[in-house]
């Protein structure tokens, strides 16, 4: 199904956007011992997909999304992004921490892309405006990102990854530190934005209900070392119920899954 | 204005013990100070004048610092992200860097004689406060703000949060921009630092630097002069003018810095 053109880089498909063959992953701690953080994951991400990856903490999630955005490298197997995706202009990537530059105002935040692509002033100002009132911050562009409560930054780190149009977004458990209703706000506003514009969305959380309510897919990966133990479609209509009874059903088949890795 | 209780209380016991001991060679009354003080523009020992002197010294610092700042950040932006040039230079910067500003006076003033600025330009004597500027005092002024400035930019560079550089590198910052657009930046509350610490520094080294033998102008000279003299109405006056300086550099250069340094321990 999938033809490599140049090793490691692109895949001809008009249908996959991005590609895990058989990637695994390792790291050498300072003290010097060996840690897999990735084992034999495969896994194929159709354009315009929005999957979610769920599992415990250390499994492996972050380094998955970094292999994706090329800020780390794989020990073994080929990690591929379709042909029209340029990994440095057309993939984002809104981190677990940090997600804001601190010397920037909310407004350059959003247009820090736009700039390094030399967009003029005028021109990045408005499009951040533009992008920081689809999110919900009208009226915060000069405040500062220490000014902002946590569910505020991470409209505004949203903002910033979708100023530059990517094809791909990457998101780190964006929504992990925040309380249960701005966290569903910003799920309906996610969710929303995704329908709107065609975007690949790998999306990670530790979170099983955040799993099931956003993607068309859930990942769900075992403990360290990662790997795939399920790769469930979901096919509940948008939006989606908690309270559903299907919704449940699949909530309490991956609950069960990670349970079992969790003794 | 409670902070004035002190220093009035101890002016006036310095006054009364200064009239009671009667040696204002030794030991002037306040009143004696304030006179000089407010006579900056009284010709001393045909040196110049407070103010004159005050304005040479003022004008070798700021030369000196800005090219102390220039070279400091430069070569401290360049070693703090090159590691090779890091582990090349280091040893010999942390072997120079102990050795005080001032130690380097007579093998500057031996290089350079006393030559100054205006010779430098190409002017000879060309009656500008240039002919007051030596090159050896240049220099260790030089000396006495580029390590507090390189250090501390090394530091500031070497420690940008990885995070910040993935961040701009994935919004699509090339290596010159993520230099100027991310290492700059995030370095710059340390850049500052290392700014303030130094200029603080090159205030100390050149009244120190003015006071060795064959300079003849300067607040540090006139201080000297005054107290070979036995003028210590002048010495203290002179001291009190230090002081302020020094003050008044720290405020200014923390005032510029502040809107620089705003986000700084509020990183979220
Ligand atoms: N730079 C590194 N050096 C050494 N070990 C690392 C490094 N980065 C990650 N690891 C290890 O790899 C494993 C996976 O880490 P990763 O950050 O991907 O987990 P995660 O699933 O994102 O966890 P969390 O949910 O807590 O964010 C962990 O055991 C971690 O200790
Ligand atoms: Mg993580």
């Amino acid at each position: 199904m999938i033809m490599r053109i140049t090793p490691n880089k692109t895949v001809a498909s008009d249908r996959i956007a991005l590609s895990f063959n058989d990637v695994g992953k390792g790291y050498t701690s300072d003290i010097g011992t060996r840690v897999a953080a990735l084992e034999n994951i495969n896994l194929q991400i159709d354009y315009g997909q929005f999957v979610t990856l769920v599992g415990a903490t250390g499994c492996g999630k972050t380094t998955l999304l970094n292999l994706a955005a090329g800020i780390d490298t794989s020990d073994s197997g080929a990690i591929s992004l379709a042909e029209d995706i340029c990994p440095k202009r057309d993939v984002a990537y809104v981190f677990q921490h940090y997600t804001l530059l601190p010397w920037l105002n909310v407004e350059h935040n959003v247009a820090f892309g736009l700039k390094m692509r030399g967009i003029s002033r005028k021109q990045r100002i408005n499009a951040s405006a533009e992008l920081l009132g689809q999110v919900g911050l009208k009226g915060y562009e000069k405040a500062w990102p220490h000014e902002l409560s946590g569910g505020m930054r991470q409209r505004a780190s949203i903002a910033q990854a979708l100023a530059i149009n990517p094809k791909l977004l990457l998101m780190d458990e964006p929504f992990g530190a925040l309380d249960s209703s701005t966290r569903r706000d910003l799920q309906t506003m996610l969710g929303n934005l995704h329908r709107d514009r065609k975007m690949t969305i790998l999306f990670v959380t530790h979170s099983i209900d955040e799993a099931v309510i956003l993607g068309d897919r859930v990942i769900v990966f075992s403990e360290q070392p990662g790997r795939i133990l399920e790769d469930q479609k979901i096919s509940l209509p948008r939006p989606r119920m908690p309270s559903d009874a299907a919704f449940t059903r699949q909530f309490l088949h991956i609950y069960g899954l990670l349970a079992e890795t969790h003794p | 204005m409670g902070w004035t209780v002190i220093p009035l209380l101890l002016l006036i016991i310095w006054q009364v013990s200064a009239i009671r001991l009667g040696k204002p060679w030794l030991f002037p009354t306040v009143t004696r100070v304030l006179v000089q003080l407010l006579h900056p523009l009284r010709d001393h020992y045909a040196s110049g004048s407070l103010l004159s002197n005050t304005m040479i010294s003022i004008f070798r610092v700021v030369i000196g610092f800005v090219a102390a700042s220039l070279a400091g950040i430069i070569l401290g932006i360049l070693m703090g992200s090159v590691r090779w040039l890091r582990s090349l230079l280091e040893p010999m910067v942390e072997i120079i860097r102990p050795l005080s500003p001032i130690a380097w006076l007579p093998f500057a003033i031996a290089v350079f004689k006393l030559n100054t600025l205006s010779h430098l330009f190409g002017l000879g004597y060309s009656r500008t406060i240039l002919d007051q500027v030596q090159l050896g005092m240049l220099f260790v002024i030089f000396v006495g703000g580029f390590f507090p400035i390189l250090i501390n930019t090394i530091d500031g560079v070497a420690g940008v949060r990885q995070n910040y550089i993935l961040l701009g590198r994935s919004l699509g910052a090339n290596p010159a921009q993520i230099f100027i657009h991310v290492y700059l930046p995030a370095a710059l509350p340390m850049i500052l630092t290392g700014l303030k610490h130094a200029l603080a520094r090159c205030w100390m080294v050149i009244i120190a630097a003015e006071m060795m033998a064959g300079i003849d102008s300067g607040i540090g000279y006139l201080l000297v002069y005054a107290a070979d003299n036995a003028a210590m109405d002048l010495v203290i006056a002179i001291m009190v003018i230090i002081g302020t300086i020094g003050a008044l550099l720290s405020y200014f250069i923390r005032r510029v810095m502040r809107p620089f340094i705003r986000w700084h321990g509020k990183e979220v």
